[in-house]
């Protein structure tokens, strides 16, 4: 292909983007809600969490809990992930068998006592999911652990395997 | 034997290139269709590859999944448009497989965002990676084949 060739290509593909931006700015005003062009998504899952109900906690707050076992700490990773390693004392709850496991730990689950979740880390939101399946469940009192596995052992704090 | 030339110089690669830009161009108004239907799932489906800034995540949720069905149409409807569409799926591949194969080096266990916008639909691996280079080949075919298009602006440089 000759440079004119090139040229009228790279034309065209401006002018498709140019459409493209035009049906994306028309078809935004048929939805409900709008894509807001500012969305704190690094504070996404926190910020769910918090119009959920549910409370936070820092690393800080996370181990205090695990060391005191003042919380029931539930895994909402994939089981596999739990095996490789997870927090002192979690029970695993995957978010992608949630039904299946809950009905064998919810005899171990006591309603009167904190529950604390987590997953791998702070982009991801199976503990996010987990959380409001606990609640619709009855469990009032949830935090989540919004630095995850990965924020626990970038503190250097033990893995149970 | 001479008389089946024609068929294999000619007609069998035009059936070829027009059934590969009949496949490619459904692909891609699929995966943008379905992600039109729930721009925040997609959103989502971006910012979990953890590659753009919060700002960016949902303009390329926002442009993408309308330039996937746009290029999508022109690849199959409109022969003048087919190298400029082609060329733009080609960088959209180009762009999807390179996010892809960060994410895997990173170890990032995450759902593709690629044709389902569902966090539990499949997750990002070699098999997709594999998918997305046998899309490339078959658009890069199509690309080279639309400038021989006589109705192709290319056509005649």
């Amino acid at each position: 292909m000759n440079r004119a060739g090139s040229s009228c290509t790279g034309l065209q593909m401006l002018m498709l983007l140019g459409a493209t931006v035009a049906l994306a700015a028309a078809a935004s005003r048929f939805y409900e809600q709008p894509l807001p062009l500012d969305y704190p998504w690094s504070r996404h899952v926190e910020q769910s969490a918090l119009e959920t109900g549910m409370q936070v906690m820092t690393v800080a707050e996370a181990e205090a809990a695990v060391q005191s076992f003042s919380h029931i700490v539930l895994d909402a990773r994939r089981e596999a992930d739990y095996l490789a390693g997870h927090l002192p004392g979690a029970m695993s709850l995957p978010a992608n068998d949630v039904d299946a496991h809950f009905a064998m730990i919810s005899s171990l689950l006591d309603p009167a006592m904190p529950i604390m979740v987590y997953c791998s880390g702070q982009d991801c939101d199976e503990s996010l999911l987990v959380g409001r399946m606990v609640i619709d469940a009855g469990y009032t009192n949830v935090t989540l652990f919004v630095g995850g596995f990965r924020a626990w052992q970038e503190a250097g704090l033990p893995v149970q395997r | 034997m001479n008389d089946a030339r024609p068929f294999l110089n000619r007609v069998f690669p035009a059936l070829v290139a027009h059934g590969l830009r009949l496949v490619i161009g459904i692909v891609f108004i699929y995966a943008g269709y379905i992600k039109i239907l729930d721009p925040f799932a997609f959103a989502k489906n971006i910012y979990h590859y953890q590659l753009l800034p919060d700002v960016a995540v949902n303009i390329a949720a926002w442009l993408l999944p309308w330039l996937e069905v746009l290029t999508g149409a022109a690849l199959i409807l409109a022969p003048r448009w087919r190298r400029a569409a082609a060329a733009w799926i080609l960088v959209m591949l180009t762009v999807f497989t390179g996010a892809i194969l960060i994410s895997l080096y990173r170890g990032l266990d995450i759902s593709c965002g690629c044709m389902s916008t569902d966090p539990g639909a499949a997750r990002i691996g070699w098999r997709k990676v594999a998918e997305n280079i046998a899309l490339w080949i078959g658009t890069a075919v199509a690309f080279y084949g639309a400038a021989r298009h006589p109705s192709s602006p290319d056509a005649k440089f």
